[in-house]
């Protein structure tokens, strides 16, 4: 157990930035089930049934109290080519090369022959956009640099009602972290142009704003190697009460106009925000078929994506600072396909292909988050000790985004085409049954 | 095969009002200031280069558009910030070159100029005015815009080869243009905004008058260049969006007495009054205060000393409002009578500019507001170098959606970031007494003269007046 709470505080303290997921969702919660293509909920079969499925956990009693670790790491890539009239045609812009690597990391022991019952922590949503050159980006005054993460630790039961069916659910902490930086235009007086009067970091503080969701599943075991399985994890909305802005002026070399620039905006304050984050809910069917060497999975899912209607920031103390980002999103739609050939009894290849549908109109997005729909190829491998006791699964994700343009509607007035976006998704997972 | 050529041939013909297009080969602007880069109290290159005509020559490829350009520190001069705090705008103190013709460097261009917009022309100057270059170096600066741009006062007739007058619209008929900018009626109702005075027949044109000269203007361009497109612009709704009517408060705040509402002639400055900027310099002498000895700020233009009023009550707003009113339904209806003739409404745009409500450019927010607002200059009633961008990008906007005309959009990254002619280097205003507040006398004597060239002189020649726009020593 000791050993246990020192792995929950290494990754605690290692909490990286995050990034990558239709919208800002992660589905990187295991690396059997990313091999797989993501289509796992009707599998369920290790212990990221916490996310997956909670009703496969309920068929994993056999297994003993299961510990599972694991990090994917997410290098994500996109390139922007702009549009008249901002920021102009042939204009460029890259993101910056990141390294994210959002963890999971699970513990299961089961209660009775049919009770299970499992903790978990996983990054179920994260956004990370850095733009290169970001004091010169055109895009600066709508974001430079965003992170975004929500950790999800969460507790859960699963029962197996009878041998082919197990109902399984769960609370879920949701903590959230948010940053957003950006520089403040100002129209200099002198000049008559447009000039940068101050960087403003929106950053929350601590770990202190949170919210509590659910989650549930069921698991279906048919006749002749078929299952059925269905997942559901509810909205939650994060209300920022410990957040604030810190505003550094940039001199302009007008002494005058600074000093009307530092009687307008609070640098020697921090001033507090306020601000509501409303996270989707979503569920996932799935059905597979297996028998002694092959898995065959497919999955549909829907995301209400349409509760993210704004990023709506507050400054309760200057409310002339008040900000609202139109984000107008779609529910949205998810497909994923994958199969595991068990080789050997050590040894199981996996591959997969997904695609999901992005829920962001072409107007919202921007240089904090361009999404677009993205297609994705998966493979992986398994290994299983001969006496089943540990074992570990690595996974890799291609991940491609389809090119985008805002078609000059763009809510920031920033238009373009996002294109040559997509990611490498590289994950190990260890785990360990006693 | 008969009925295969019939078929297309029909087909081509139902299709073609939907691709309808502009050919800008040959592009004349006719307007006023606005419409000739008139930017900060002066006419100067730079501004001319980044005019709206200029920009939208620019993006359609119009190979040749010539403009009377004038060297810096323009014909005005344009003003500068000279101050923030006390806060004053005046011209710069940049003396002009000596040789007209370093002065004036395009003037000698032996073709007309496209962009025939004339600085302080109404409705009127542009059927029947003329100008003769000949006349202003003879050093009588009676009609110098009108010297300046038409430069010559007569031109051939090419159907009978008599001499006819050589006026703005003559001008722009004679270069058969295959497009053509109006945009013009500013002058017919802003001398009532400058002088804070609406008077039908002094400072306003009266309707039926702008009515005359308009449907000419706009019948004379569509019968001879029936295979032109023509675009005419519209007025600006209300005078309240400019920041020369709507930056200074009816309330000060007076040390010991806290915030007074100020005193005009006809009692105090109510909500729906506005002040004008000329009203700063005098409150800035003690003018409008409610204390004992204190003169009230002037209601309206003295026609015996030129000196203008500086209170636009909310009853003359609304008869100045009803005058544009009227002329944008006669521009509307010039617009429907010819199908070469299509009317764009630039008013969207300014009320949204107005109420904070104007699309962005990346984040940047543009709006009406005097030096910090982005689309005034710092006369408060011409748009500078963004706002022209903002007036092309609009017009590109209305030519590609309305005629199909697919011009690429401008750059505004550029416009926006691009600064004025002082930039990036300001230019220090040596000698400039910031004490005029917010505008100073010599700034709005240049307006005054574009708007009211009369009042302004007869305002220079009587010395006994002009004290209460000098400054306190």
């Amino acid at each position: 157990m000791k050993r246990q709470i020192l792995m929950i505080a290494v990754v605690l303290a290692l909490l990286p930035s995050l990034s990558w997921g239709a919208g800002f969702a992660l589905f990187e919660a295991g690396n059997k089930g990313l091999g797989m293509g993501g289509a796992f909920t009707a599998v369920a079969d290790d212990p990221s049934a916490f996310f997956w499925n909670p009703a496969g956990m309920a068929f994993q009693i056999d297994e003993g109290t299961q510990v599972m670790a694991g990090v994917t790491f997410i290098t994500p890539y996109q390139d922007f080519t702009g549009d008249n009239p901002y920021p102009g045609d042939g204009y460029t812009a890259s993101m910056k090369s990141q390294v994210f690597f959002p963890p999971h990391l699970y513990f299961v022991k089961p209660l009775s022959d049919r009770v299970n019952f499992s903790l978990g922590f996983i990054t179920p949503f994260g956004l990370g956009t850095w733009w290169e050159d970001e004091d010169n980006f055109a895009g600066r005054y709508i974001s430079k640099q965003a992170d975004l993460m929500v950790f999800d630790l969460g507790g859960q039961v699963s029962w197996k009602i009878c041998d082919r069916l197990a109902i399984g659910g769960g609370i879920d902490y949701m903590i959230a972290t948010i940053e957003l930086k950006r520089n403040v235009p100002f129209v200099n007086p002198y000049t008559q142009s447009v000039v940068d009067v101050a960087e403003a970091d929106l950053h929350s503080d601590g770990f202190s704003n949170h919210a509590w969701a659910w989650n549930a599943g069921f698991m279906f075991k048919l006749p002749a190697g078929f299952s059925i399985g269905g997942m559901y994890r509810s909205k939650f909305t994060i209300k920022g009460t410990s957040a604030s802005a810190e505003f550094t002026q940039i001199e302009t070399g007008y002494p005058d106009f600074d000093a009307t620039v530092a009687a307008t905006i609070p640098f020697d304050d921090d001033p507090d925000i306020y601000t509501e984050l409303n996270f989707p809910d979503y569920w996932q069917v799935g059905l597979a078929w297996s028998n002694e060497k092959l898995t065959f999975s497919g999955q549909y899912g829907e995301m209400g994506w349409s509760v993210f209607e704004e990023l709506n920031i507050q400054f309760p103390e200057y409310p002339a600072l008040d900000s609202v980002v139109r984000e107008d999103y779609s529910d949205s739609k998810q497909y994923r396909f994958g199969l595991e050939w068990r080789a050997t009894r050590s040894l199981a290849f996996r591959a997969g292909y997904g695609f999901d549908e992005t829920p962001q109109p072409i107007e919202s997005m921007s240089p904090l988050l361009p999404d677009g729909d993205r297609d994705f190829y998966s493979a992986g491998i398994g290994f299983i000790s001969k006496k089943n006791t540990w074992g570990f699964d690595v996974g890799y994700e291609y991940l491609v985004m389809q090119e985008r343009s805002t078609e000059g509607q763009s809510y920031d007035g920033f238009d373009g085409l996002f294109h040559d976006a997509g990611a490498h998704l590289f994950g190990a997972s260890f785990f360990w049954k006693f | 095969m008969k009925k295969i050529l019939l078929i297309t041939c029909v087909a081509a013909l139902l299709a073609a009002p939907a691709m309808a297009q502009v050919d800008f080969t040959r592009y004349v602007a006719l307007g006023d200031s606005l419409t000739a880069g008139y930017v900060g109290g002066g006419l100067m290159d730079y501004y001319q280069y980044r005019s709206y005509p200029a920009l939208l020559a620019q993006q359609a490829g119009t190979a040749t558009f010539e403009m009377p350009l004038i060297a810096p520190p323009g014909l005005g001069p344009v003003m500068v910030l000279q101050s923030l705090s006390p806060l004053a705008l005046g011209p710069t103190d940049l003396p002009p070159p000596v040789d007209p013709f370093e002065y004036f460097y395009n003037v000698t261009l032996e073709a007309p100029y496209q962009n025939l917009a004339i600085p302080g022309s109404t409705a009127y100057d542009t059927l029947f005015t003329t100008g003769n270059i000949f006349n202003l170096i003879g050093g009588n600066q009676d009609n110098v815009m009108h010297d300046l741009i038409l430069r010559q006062p007569q031109v051939e007739n090419p159907a009978n080869g008599e001499l006819i007058d050589y006026t703005a619209v003559v001008g722009a008929i004679t270069q058969d243009p295959t497009f053509i900018t109006v945009f013009i009626g500013g002058n017919d109702f802003l001398p009532a905004v400058v002088a804070a005075t609406p008077i039908d027949g002094v400072t306003l044109t009266p309707v039926a008058a702008f009515e005359q000269y308009y449907t000419q203007i706009v019948g004379a361009l569509a019968t001879s260049l029936p295979n032109s497109q023509i675009v005419l612009v519209d007025l600006p709704a209300d005078v309240r969006w400019a920041p020369f009517v709507s930056s200074i408060p009816g309330m000060v705040d007076v040390p010991g007495l806290g915030p007074v509402q100020l005193q005009g002639e006809d009692g105090p400055i109510e909500a729906t009054d506005r002040l004008t900027l000329a009203a700063s310099a005098l409150i800035a002498q003690g003018y409008g205060l409610p204390i004992p000895g204190a003169p009230p700020l002037p209601e309206n233009l003295d026609l015996a000393t030129g000196n203008p009023g500086v209170i636009l009550r909310g009853a003359e707003l609304d008869l100045i409002s009803q005058h544009v009113a009227a002329f944008n339904q006669i521009i509307a209806g010039a617009a429907a009578a010819f199908p070469n003739v299509h009317g764009m409404s630039i008013n969207p745009m300014l009320e949204a500019l107005a109420t904070g409500t104007y699309r962005t450019f990346g984040g940047i927010e543009l709006t009406t507001q005097l030096l910090v607002g982005g689309f005034f200059s710092y006369d408060g009633i011409h748009p500078q170098n963004v706002g022209h961008g903002v007036y092309a990008y609009e017009l590109i906007e209305f030519l590609n959606s309305e005629l199909n005309a697919g011009l690429p959009q401008i750059n505004m990254y550029d416009v926006l970031t691009e600064g004025d002619w002082q930039s990036p280097q300001p230019l220090k205003c040596g000698t400039c007494d910031p004490k005029d507040a917010v505008m100073t006398r010599e700034a709005f004597l240049q307006l005054y003269q574009l708007f009211l060239p009369d009042m302004a002189n007869r305002m220079r020649q009587q010395p006994q007046h002009l004290e209460r726009f000098s400054s306190i020593d």
